[in-house]
């Protein structure tokens, strides 16, 4: 026993002395629920179940420990967890951005190998190699027939890495651009594999550290053998992709290109027909430029033609090349001139690969550490080293600079196995102690836990958070893979691109239910909900993530339709999982599925209570329906053709059919919404041609139009003809009007009306060819009139809303026959789901989802 | 701010780098706040801990006495013409239909026919600052702009000139302007974002979100899209239309409960911060609807910045002055109530939805002239006799400007960031200031020339920041706005 506290591994050893030395020990063990609640979360980024947690809890042993952290680290959900961390750092992002900002095309490829290496543990300088050179390591992994096994793909796929930085498809200054691409290409290997950051030494000697910016240019040469490019044309000299095919299947292929050539040819020579000729002319015009029918990689390609030399550039200036220098690695971090082995065999210039071996070295005093810093990082919520990226004289000096050097070791030891690090890490009482912050003298001595005297208390990060919900929720589809899914985005965040909603898609709620790891991801859409809580920016490289906290993630998990959407599962789920139990036993089983742990009496009684309240309000609501319009002004006709009618207007059930509006301009690709003629929603009840339309409008607060919509059909065109009264409940406006498929005629209005406490009564009456409007149950209308000659006799009932939702207390019609509802018919028990609901969402807000102890 | 105050450590580094990091922690959240839950019992007095989370958005002292509060930056996207509108080049109306040889993209010198400006340009006011029959009622105010003719930036390129003109890089990746005014002098009201967008209804700039990224630094500090009507800000209902009571009691219960678990963990800010987070999440769903309420405007005002009139029939993509006029109108309410960074972009989409002008410069002005004019000359009287002209700097510009050359067959201009006109009027600005020229064709900024750096650097002076103390540390770099070549403030527009 060394002084300071329980050892559970050399680990604690390093941490405990240095706090013996201050008088100081570990905080005692967490509980197991902790414990277990931490592990998954470290370890896959998910909750545990309850029943797992009660599992362990019956047997907390050590050896009931290991086995959870060996079958955590045996699921494929550790590398998608890991993995996502790894993306931070290496600026991962499936899109070029600026103006188009297409999309970089097998860019999720990398994503998925990176996830793989994790989850297959990859020897750490495997990865590394792999990353900056697999394409000329390839070679090496070819079965002995010359085919290309998994090792071969996965190598050729790594080197995608070099290819994820913004590429500017219209660069006011070409050679500058490249210039730009290939420090993006320096900077984020000296960020992700060294630690260091390069990037101030393009224009001068590294201020701080012994960079000079010659070793800049020397690292540089490594990279300039490298086509550049970021379009998306595919094939065998395409300058980013290169085909997942061996030279055998490659070879095979021309060979077979060439048969068919000389077939043609033949068959071009022996017509006299010009017409055929012709025709044979273009099949073969076209057999030139097929594409190979293999799976294809974003990866490194290197120019066939000699490599332009590297100068050192005044102020990083392309065209003020000072000496010349020769390809290198960093002479401060033992580098010196590169022993370049160029061959022939390859075709490539041997330079990255010969960076690959400096920087996956044991020898190399950098990569272990920082990798291995890395990963204490993510256990502990920081570095021995603070700045993860930075170890240079900038940054931080290690907290332990022996413990870091001693885990370098193990690691190296170890094959450079990360499983092997998570595994020493998760099993010292370091790791396994509590967060609390109550020991008075560490408080004082200590307050910053620099000496790790007690676990760091740690929010859950964006994709955490998001996966969290889906788990808890039930919804969670584990589905890995691929090029990504795309969550829906609101009609505020399309309103920010040119061409909103330009390469986005719809993806099925299924595909939506996805691990955050997988969303696609555009440079320039990023997603609300990820980034409120400090995603990545998928842009520079990002070594650790801050933690803010405002009142927009609030907003967010109060009343983002995704939210809501988990919230009204978990309520289905607790439903389903609790059949014929009470509330309360529902409210528990939310409560513990969400915390993983039972709640308390007092927390029971109060979601109880909650709960009852909610109940009350509802089933006061219960004859309410409810419309929620959500696209902007402007759309990409793709993505307007593509997003179906109910993302443009939310309706209240089966029996109302939304409607896109008439959207009568296109101009550059976007499609324009003739004002007020926005979305609406027709009831599919019968039609009318008269009687009393009757009902209490409600404005939710941002909502600045509602329409209320009788005798009214749809045209081709998709705009509604029919009439409308017009109410602009912030303004205090209505007006009625007689729409056509292209135009509106106003036939009166009026203004000056308030709203009654939240809302408005409106009856609106048709009958023999007069119209009449009364507001505020008063019996004189405010607006009455004729209807239009020749204008629509008959029609449905409808719903315009704009600006934000509106939602009808009590709609009916009434034609003679006595008043038909328009809400529709619901039980006793709907109004306590709605506050199961409520509850639920509630409970997916505690600080305790958001936190890890 | 810079790393280097106070930590008394190696320049730049690990201490003021943490302290800096020991900053995230409650977003829009006032210590006011805090000390209201407090007096309900909502938490004990928070220990002194590690890790004390403070207000991003807190707010903090310039670095010199500031002439501005606020920035209300009129982005023209797409390029404005600068001899149509301010930069009176009567050599070029000369010299219009010869043919000069002009740099038209870098470095690609081409001959082409010179293209003279059809409007009238007078001279105004006391200044006798000059503007084109384009502007008819902002020319009135002449006397209140410092009009830079002589600017220059980087790329002839939308995608990388807005890249840069907003983030001094041409660049993705670093953080905009607005970042840096939330970054560098925080918020003075909780219950409102710091740095507010607001786009044009014609679709956002191209490049969209990246223009308000907040690059490396949190997204906290990024820019909001303030929508002009309906919900101003993302999620401010709830996606289920519970009435408000319902979520009012959702968010006093989570309050209490959260409570009850800060209780077992004392000593955590970070737990605290959030739950003032719901709480001024709540404050914020009447707040910000607030500040759309025209109605609490006169119909004097109104009428002045053209909110309620209607759309003009004789051109298809022109939308008149309202939408222009209200998000100006809403601009003065937000910098009112305290916003910092209120940024316009007019102009949305592509080729005639906004100033580039490509396809038609005169078609281009018919457009976008009416749609500005009277908003702006309405913006600079209300601000002036609110008092708050002299504590709001307007900016005024775009991307870049337009060639002296014709392109196409309906008279259009290129890009040109060779020269172009900025004007800024307000807080700490000479008003009735012409500074700068360009050649006499306009082509490219010939005297006191200044590149876009300067410009930046102008307004943080302005804004009390000093733009070399102004530093955020990433990639091993004290990170400036306006990057590593020492910027010159343009004095010549100061008062």
């Amino acid at each position: 026993m060394v002084p300071g506290g329980r050892i559970g591994n050399p680990v604690d050893a390093f941490l405990a002395s240095r706090l013996a030395s201050q008088g100081l020990a570990f905080n005692p063990e967490a509980s197991p629920r902790v414990l277990l609640r931490r592990l998954y979360f470290d370890v896959v980024g998910l909750p545990p179940t309850p029943e797992e947690v009660a599992e362990f809890e019956r047997d907390p042993s050590p050896a009931a420990w290991m086995r959870r952290v060996e079958a955590l680290l045996a699921r494929p959900e550790y590398g998608e967890r890991w993995g996502r961390h790894w993306l931070d750092v290496v600026r991962f992002a499936q899109s070029n951005g600026y103006e188009r900002d297409g999309e970089k095309l097998q860019a999720w490829r990398y994503r998925d190998y990176v996830i793989h290496a994790f989850n297959q543990d990859k020897p750490y300088d495997q990865f590394v190699r792999e990353q900056i050179a697999g394409d000329e390591l390839a070679p090496a992994f070819l079965d002995p027939d010359g085919n290309p096994g998994e090792a071969w793909r996965e190598a050729l796929v790594a080197t995608g890495f070099l290819r994820l930085g913004v590429h500017d498809d219209e660069p006011d200054d070409p050679l500058q651009a490249e210039f730009d691409e290939l420090d993006d290409m320096v900077s984020t290997s000296g960020a992700a594999f060294l630690g260091m950051t390069l990037g101030c030494a393009r224009c001068h000697d590294h201020k701080f550290d012994p960079i000079p910016q010659q070793d800049y240019y020397s690292l540089l040469a490594v990279f300039r053998p490298l086509k550049s490019g970021g379009g998306k044309e595919h094939g065998l000299d395409s300058p980013l992709f290169a085909p997942l095919a061996g030279p055998a299947q490659i070879a095979a292929w021309k060979a077979a290109q060439e048969r068919q050539r000389e077939a043609l040819e033949l068959q071009r020579k022996d017509t006299t027909n010009e017409a055929t000729r012709k025709a044979v002319s273009e099949k073969i015009a076209e057999l030139q430029k097929s594409i190979p029918p293999f799976e294809w990689a974003l990866a490194a390609r290197e120019r066939t033609e000699a490599v332009p030399a590297v100068h050192v550039l005044s102020r990083g200036n392309p065209r003020s090349p000072g000496a010349e220098v020769r390809p290198g690695f960093l002479r401060a971090a033992g580098g010196g001139e590169a022993v370049v082995m160029g061959d022939g065999a390859r075709g490539t210039s041997g330079r990255r690969l010969a960076l690959a071996h400096w920087i996956a070295s044991p020898d190399n005093p950098l990569t272990a550490r920082v990798m291995v810093n890395r990963v204490w990082h993510h256990h502990f919520g920081r570095g021995l080293v603070r700045t993860t990226t930075d170890f240079g004289r900038v940054g931080s000096q290690p907290t332990h600079p022996e413990l870091l050097d001693w885990l370098a070791g193990e690691f190296i030891r170890s094959g450079w196995s990360v499983k092997s690090l998570h595994r020493l890490i998760l099993t010292s009482a370091a790791w396994k102690q509590g967060s609390s912050a109550t020991n008075a003298a560490a408080l004082t001595i200590d307050p910053g836990n620099d000496l790790l005297w007690r676990q760091n208390l740690r929010r859950l990060d964006a994709e955490a958070l998001r996966d969290s919900l889906l788990s808890i929720s039930g919804r969670l589809n584990p589905a890995a893979g691929g090029r990504g899914f795309f969550p829906a985005l609101s009609g505020e965040v399309l309103a920010g691109g040119s061409r909103p909603g330009t390469d986005w898609q719809v993806s099925s709620p299924e595909e939506r239910s996805r691990r955050s790891v997988y969303t696609y991801i555009r440079r320039t859409s990023m997603v609300p909900l990820l980034e409120a809580f400090d995603y990545s920016n998928a842009t520079s490289p990002l070594p650790e993530r801050p933690i803010t906290t405002v009142a927009p993630q609030a907003l967010m998990l109060l009343n983002d339709a995704f939210v809501q959407e988990q919230a009204v599962a978990l309520a289905e789920r607790v439903i389903r999982e609790v059949p014929s139990g009470s509330v309360d036993e529902r409210i528990v089983r939310a409560w513990s599925l969400a915390t993983a742990r039972n709640p308390g009496p007092e927390e029971v009684r109060q979601v109880s209570a909650f709960w009852k309240r909610q109940a009350a309000l509802w089933s006061g609501l219960d004859h309410r329906i409810s419309f929620r319009p959500d696209v902007p002004d402007t759309l990409s006709v793709p993505y307007f053709q593509l997003l179906p009618a109910s993302r443009f207007l939310g309706v209240p059930g089966p029996d109302w059919e939304s409607h896109k509006g008439y959207w009568p301009r296109e101009y550059e690709g976007n499609k324009a919404l003739e004002p007020g003629r926005g979305p609406f929603a027709l009831w599919s009840g019968a039609m009318v041609s008269e009687g009393d339309f009757e009902m209490e409008v409600v404005p939710q607060v941002g909502c600045s139009q509602v329409g209320i919509l009788w005798c009214a059909t749809v045209s081709e065109g998709g705009a509604d003809r029919g009439y409308e009264l017009v109410l602009a409940p912030r303004e205090g406006r209505a007006a009625l009007r007689c729409l056509t498929p292209t135009n509106a005629v106003e036939l009166a209005a009026c203004s000056g009306w308030t709203l009654q406490g939240d809302r408005l009564p409106v009856r609106v009456t048709l009958h023999d060819g007069r119209i009449a409007v009364f507001l505020h149950e008063d019996s004189q209308p405010v607006m009455q009139t004729h209807t239009v000659p020749g204008g629509p006799v008959t029609g449905r009932l409808g719903v315009r809303a704009w600006g934000s939702g509106v939602s009808l207390d009590r709609p009916r019609w009434n034609a003679g026959q006595g008043p038909v509802p328009l809400w529709p018919a619901r039980s006793r028990e709907w109004a306590g789901r709605k506050a199961l609901e409520s509850a639920c969402l509630l409970v997916l807000n505690l600080n305790e989802v958001a936190y890890v102890d | 701010m810079s790393t280097k105050d106070g930590s008394g450590k190696s320049p730049l580094c690990a201490g003021s780098r943490r302290e800096f990091l020991a900053q995230f922690g409650a977003g829009f959240t006032s210590l006011a706040l805090s000390g209201l839950l407090e007096a309900d019992g909502f938490f004990q007095r928070p220990e002194v801990a590690a890790g004390l989370a403070v207000d991003p958005m807190r707010v903090r002292p310039p670095h010199r006495p500031a002439k501005a509060r606020s920035v209300i930056f009129l982005f023209m996207y797409g390029g404005p013409s600068q001899m149509d509108l301010f930069d009176y080049k009567p050599e070029l109306n000369r010299r219009h239909g010869q043919t000069a040889s002009l740099e038209q993209r870098r470095r690609d010198v081409k001959p082409g026919k010179l293209l003279g400006s059809q409007r009238t340009f007078r001279q105004y006011g006391e200044s006798g600052l000059w503007c084109s029959d384009v502007l008819p009622h902002l020319s009135a105010h002449m006397d209140k702009l410092a009009v830079i003719k002589s600017l220059y930036a980087d790329s002839f390129a939308h995608g990388s000139a807005m890249i840069q003109m907003n983030s001094g890089r041409v660049l993705q990746g670093w953080p905009s302007m607005g970042s840096w005014m939330s970054y560098g002098l925080g918020s003075s009201n909780a219950n409102l974002p710091g740095y507010v967008v607001m786009l044009d209804p014609r679709g956002g700039p191209i490049s969209g979100a990246a223009n308000w990224s907040s690059g490396f630094m949190p997204a906290a500090y990024q820019g909001t899209v303030f929508r002009a009507s309906g919900n101003p800000i993302l999620n401010l209902d709830p996606a289920d239309a519970a009435p408000p009571e319902a979520q009012r009691d959702t968010i006093s219960t989570l309050n209490a409960l959260n409570a009850g678990h800060l209780a077992s963990r004392p000593g955590f800010s970070e737990l605290q911060a959030r739950i003032a987070s719901y709480e001024l999440a709540f404050q914020l769903q009447r707040s910000a609807p607030e500040a759309l309420e025209l109605a609490q405007e006169s119909a004097a005002t109104l009428e002045r910045y053209g909110v309620n009139q209607s759309k003009p029939g004789d051109h298809p993509l022109a939308l008149g002055p309202a939408p222009f006029g209200r998000q100006c109108l809403i601009a003065r309410r937000l910098v009112e109530r305290g916003v910092r960074f209120v940024q316009i972009y007019h102009g949305g989409g592509h080729q005639q939805q906004n100033w580039d002008a490509h396809n038609g410069v005169e078609e281009n002005l018919r457009i976008h002239g009416p749609e500005i004019d009277r908003p702006i000359a309405a913006l600079l009287e209300d601000l002036e006799q609110r008092g708050l002209l002299e504590e709001t700097l307007v900016v005024w510009g775009g991307e870049f400007g337009r060639q002296a050359l014709s392109q196409g067959d309906n008279g259009g201009r290129d890009h040109n960031p060779k020269g172009f006109t900025y004007w800024m009027a307000g807080g700490g600005v000479r008003g009735g200031t012409s500074y700068g020229e360009t050649d006499e064709l306009g082509h490219e900024a010939a005297v006191n020339r200044h590149h876009v750096r300067d410009l930046h650097a102008t307004i943080l002076h302005l804004m009390g920041l000093d733009p070399h103390r102004l530093t955020y540390f990433y990639g091993g770099l004290d990170q400036k706005l306006t990057g590593v070549v020492d910027p010159e403030i343009i004095r010549g527009v100061l008062a």
